[in-house]
This record gives structure tokens, sequence and C-alpha cells, in this order.
């Protein structure tokens, strides 16, 4: 049960934080993007956030599906 | 030297592209195996159904016993039409990587699919459910206006579904032919996309009524196949074209605009904007995966373990398939072609529309790195536009077939039998099928209607998001009445209906409401709000309204968690 509520927890953080207010705390400004290790910091945030939601799913569906 | 034209309908405007490569006879070679293979699996899914002993649950659900590789890919190929090869990379093309945001709504898709599909898929099979309406009138409680609404949010959705995309078939056809001016049938002079539109549609109509949900998820699996190599390989040829990763991204990163790197601000001119994003990762992709068509796809599952593996496999390999694929190819293009503006439009340096620009990078590049192979691979990219839209137009076809003869039929001939009411089915398709190619031709004639269609077809999503709320208190609450269902899905659908393009054909072009429903819709989802009120009135009327009985709920929550 706890383990459920933490991914829930963990995918919920992810879906808000992801494409919500936090993507554009972190892009840089339209004169100075943010480019970490030579990508665009929003490209990097787009796959980092889809990599935590795929790992709840897979976590979930091995263990609590 | 032959041309090339390819006009698209991703995302409901026009697009003509002029590009100087030789494709020979390699398309025709491409699409008739295309075709060949479909009413292949048409013919031997029928074979298959002969053994069947249920006439109506083996052609709307395949007897229920569809297996994980096909549950995964007939449910990702329903998901997306011609919109995610053409139109997304367009939208990265001219906007940078903001759009790139909303994939993050394929997990939550995914998530649906177990959470939701499962439990849809176990009660299903216990209760012998077909269409949503069954399942939502059984608990409610059977009424013509809860079935006719249920229906109708329904048919909202995959109707112009239907035309839309048998239209794109139709232009997509046009473009892999554009040296053939007009077919002649039975001397009958017809235009190519109208010949397009014809042929296209007998196809899919052919192996949807001979093979009903069989075929119709066996050809998705192919063309599923196709598109999903497609989204690859594109991204592969673009980083190709920039030589290699670490050089697309340097070059992306020194050479585009700031803006294009960045998140636009709310309010903004550029339409994605956090909220909007946010917003449509939490509730369109609900809204996708509990229409008419999933829905189906969920009862016709095999078992548990199939829809967990489909989700497994929709979270994992449509994402990468965007984000390593066309994604990266809408960026790439932006580095590749320098855009022109027309009009204050962002348009390709040879002034065609931005949803070009996977079809400029295929044909640019694959020649060049796979020789002869790369005009095959070509071929079979441009048939797998068409194989998007007709995957997408052939699921909703056997669809609305489903709805009207199990919500419509049914209810007002009690006593027909299940093979009567599979050839009335089989009849909705073919009537539905040439009113749909219809209106294609008729497209100049009957504009209104076909700009009525369109419109509807842009809020198709937020109708489908207004079975969201009775979905979750049927599945999880059940504390909402018959009557607050009702309610509260009328509510939900006409606050969908005052939103663009929608409210400026039923409101004219002024006045507040329409005012501020536009400016909501360039701020949140347009499904959201419609859900906001829908679960404002459901609440309120089912406050005053009784809830099934007790025991009747109780019955209901032990079937959805039961072993089946």
């Amino acid at each position: 049960m706890r383990r459920s509520w933490l991914l829930t927890v963990i995918f919920l953080i992810a879906l808000v934080l992801g494409p919500g207010p936090g993507a554009a705390m972190i892009d840089g400004t339209s004169e100075a993007p943010n480019i970490w290790f030579g990508i665009p910091a929003l490209y990097l945030w787009v796959v980092f956030w889809f990599l935590v939601m795929v790992t709840c799913i897979l976590a979930a569906a091995l263990t609590l599906w | 030297m032959e041309g090339l034209r390819l006009e698209s309908f991703g995302s409901g405007f026009l697009a003509t592209t002029e590009a100087p490569l030789s494709l020979g006879t390699w398309p025709y070679i491409v699409l008739a195996f295309y075709l060949v293979g479909l009413l292949s699996l048409g013919v031997i899914s029928l074979l298959r159904s002969r053994r069947a002993t249920n006439a109506e649950t083996d052609y709307y659900l395949a007897g229920r016993g569809q297996g994980v590789i096909v549950t995964s890919l007939t449910i990702m190929a329903t998901f997306f039409s011609s919109f995610a090869i053409l139109t997304f990379p367009g939208w990265i093309y001219e906007g940078g990587i903001a759009p790139m945001l909303y994939a993050l709504n394929l997990p939550v898709a995914a998530v649906a699919i177990y959470l939701l599909g499962n439990r849809i898929r176990r009660i299903g099979r216990k209760r012998g459910y077909i269409t949503p309406a069954d399942m939502v009138t059984d608990y409610y409680g059977d009424s013509p206006a809860l079935r006719i609404i249920i229906a109708l949010t329904g048919a909202l959705y995959v109707i112009p579904y239907v035309v839309i995309q048998i239209k794109g078939g139709g232009l997509l056809a046009d473009g892999l032919f554009q040296e053939i001016e007009h077919v002649s049938i039975f001397g009958w002079q017809i235009t190519m996309e109208d010949a397009g539109v014809a042929a296209l549609s007998l196809v899919t109509m052919i192996y949807v009524i001979i093979g009903g949900m069989r075929s119709v998820a066996w050809t998705d699996v192919m063309q599923g196949i196709i598109l999903l190599s497609a989204m690859v390989l594109s991204g592969v040829a673009v980083i190709y074209a920039l030589e290699g990763p670490s050089n697309f991204f340097a070059r992306v990163s020194s050479e585009l605009d700031g803006s294009l790197l960045t998140v636009p601000d709310p309010g903004d001119t550029n339409p994605h904007n956090v909220w909007k994003i946010l917003t449509f990762c939490a509730f369109a992709s609900l809204a996708s995966i509990i229409q008419p068509a999933q829905w189906m796809r969920f009862y016709a599952a095999r078992d548990s373990k199939t829809l967990r593996r489909a989700a497994i496999a929709f979270s994992t390999i449509l994402p990468v398939c965007f984000i390593f694929g066309v994604f990266l190819v809408g960026l790439g293009g932006r580095v590749l072609y320098q855009p022109e503006m027309i009009d204050g439009v962002v348009h390709l340096p040879d002034g065609s529309k931005t949803d070009q620009v996977l079809i400029h990078v295929i044909q640019d590049y694959f020649p060049e790195m796979f020789g002869t192979i790369g005009l095959v691979l070509v071929s079979l990219i441009l048939v797998a536009v068409m194989a998007a839209s007709m995957s997408t137009a052939d699921s909703n076809l056997h669809a609305v077939s489903a709805i009207v003869t199990r919500d419509l039929y049914h209810p007002y001939r009690k006593k027909s039998s299940e093979r009567e009411r599979t050839w009335i089915g089989r009849l909705v398709i073919i009537m539905a099928t040439i009113a749909a190619a219809t209106i294609t031709f008729a497209g100049k004639d009957l504009r209104g209607l076909l700009d009525t269609i369109t419109a509807f077809f842009f809020l198709a999503m937020a109708f489908s998001a207004q079975l969201v709320p009775i979905t979750f208190d049927m599945i999880f609450l059940r504390r909402g009445s018959r009557r607050g269902a009702i309610a509260g899905l009328a509510a939900g659908l006409l606050t969908v209906c005052l939103f663009p393009p929608l409210g400026q054909l039923l409101l004219g072009g002024e006045g507040w409401v329409l005012k501020g429903t536009t400016t909501l819709k360039g701020l949140l989802d347009v499904g959201l709000c419609g859900i906001i009120v829908n679960v404002a009135v459901f609440i309120l009327v089912s406050f005053f309204s009784p809830r099934p009985e007790k025991s009747h709920r109780e019955a209901f929550a032990r079937d959805l968690k039961e072993v089946s």
C-alpha cells in the first residue's frame, strides 16, 4: 500500500512538474536559453520526466498490478 | 523528371509541396502491396470468425480474445492519426521544443489503459458489454435519454474522425500520384483525390465489413508497425543529415533562436504555454483512451496480463518514437531548412506548410543514406502517413457501427437476433462510408457541412473527455445518480460547443461568451473546461436524485474486482 501511494505521488509530481510550471523555471530565457551538456535544457527536461513516469509505470506494472 | 507533390490534412489545412525527387514506380508497388495486405488480413479474419458461435461478440470484440501484440498495436494505431507524423513535427519546426512537452500525456494514457481499461474489460466480460453505453446504462439504470446521450457523446468523437481521416487519405493519395491528373472509371472522369478517397474508403469498408474487430485490429498491427518504423527512421535521417547526435544538438543549441528553446509564457501568442500543455497531458490523454473505439478494445482484450503488457508497451514504445523520432525531425528540420515568413505565418523555404517538414527530410536524405532502398522507404513512409489516417478511420467506423446497432437499434428491436444485429452493423458501415466519401467528394458544394464537421473534429477529444466523470464514478466512487449523469454529460457537451471553432458557427463571430471561451482555450485544455461544468452539475443533480440501489452498486463493485 505504501509503495502504491509512493509511486502515485511521484507520478503526479512528474505530471505536474514535467509539462507544468517547472518547465518554465529551468529553460532559461529566450535571450539566454539554458544548455546542459551541450543539449537544450528543455529537451533534457522532457526526457527526464518521461523516464521518471515510465519508471513509475514499470514499477507499478511489475509489482502492484 | 517526375515531381512528387504531397498534400496532407494533418491539422485541417492543406499543404502543397513540390519536391524534385523521382520515386519512379515505387509508390505504386508499395501501395499495391499495402492494400493487398489489408484485404488479405480481412479475408483471413473472416475465415477465423466462421468458427465463432457468438456472432455479435465475435464481430465487435473479436470474441474477447485479443492477445498482447494485437491489443498493444491496435490501441497505439487508434491513438494517433496522421497528426502524429505530420502535424507534430510541424509544430516543433514552428514553435521549438515547447510542444514536445505534450508527449508527457502518453504515460498518463498508459496508466489509464490498465487502471481504467482492465476494470472495464473485467466487468465487460462478466456482463457481456459491447459498447460504453452498455456499461453506463447497466450501472445507472437503462433509460432512452441516458443511452442516447452516451451514444451521442461517442458519435461526436467518431463521426468527425471518420470523415476527416478519409478526406486526408484522399489528399495523400493525390500527393502520391501527382503525375496523374484524372482517373477514368466507366467513362466517368474523376480527380486523383476523389479516386484516392473512393479507393481507400472501399478497401477500408471491405475489410471492416468482412472481418469486424479482428480485421480492424490485425490491419492496425500492420499499419502500426509501418508507422512506428517511419517515426524512428525519420529521426535517424535528421540526425544523419546533421552528422551525428552531438553535432545535431550543438547546431540546434547554437543556431536556433532562444525563443524556440524555451517555454512561452501563458497568454503569449504561441499556444503551447505550460498550463495548456499541463491540462492537455492530464485530461486529453484520458479522453483519447476512453473514446468508444478504445473502450471496445479493452472489452476485446484476452485477460488482465494483456492490458498490463499493453500499458507497458504504450508507455515506452510510443514516447520513444516521438521523443527520439518525429520530434527531432521538427527540431533538426528548423536547422536544415531556414523558415520563410508568408503573411506572418512560418513556412518551409519553398513556401509549403510546416507539416511537410518530415516529408522534406526523408525525401532529401533517405536516398542519400540508403540508395535505392531509400526510395522504397520514402514510398513506404508516404504510405505510412496514409496508414495513419486509415487506422484511425477504420477503428472509428467500426465503433460507429457498434454504437448505432447496440445503442440505438437494439433497444427498439429487443427481439432482434445477434446475427440480425451484426448484419445491421455491416449496413451501418456501408452507409457511414458512403456518407463520409460523399461529403468529401462534394466538398466544394457542401462546404458548410464539411466546415461544420471540421469544427467538430477539432473539439472531438473535448467531447470524449465528458465521459471521464461518469467513468470515474462507475469504477471508483459510485455516488452519482442517473439524472446526475445525464445532466452532467449534457452540461459538459454544451460547454464544449461554446468553444471555437464550433462556438463561432453556433454563436456567430461576436459576443462576450465567445470572447471568454477563446481566451480560456488559449490557457486551458477545452476538455477540462467541459469537465469542470460537467462535474459541478453531476454532483448537484445527484445530490437531489436517487442513486442506484445499494445492492446493485455492491454487485457492480464486486464484478469490477472479481476474477474473470
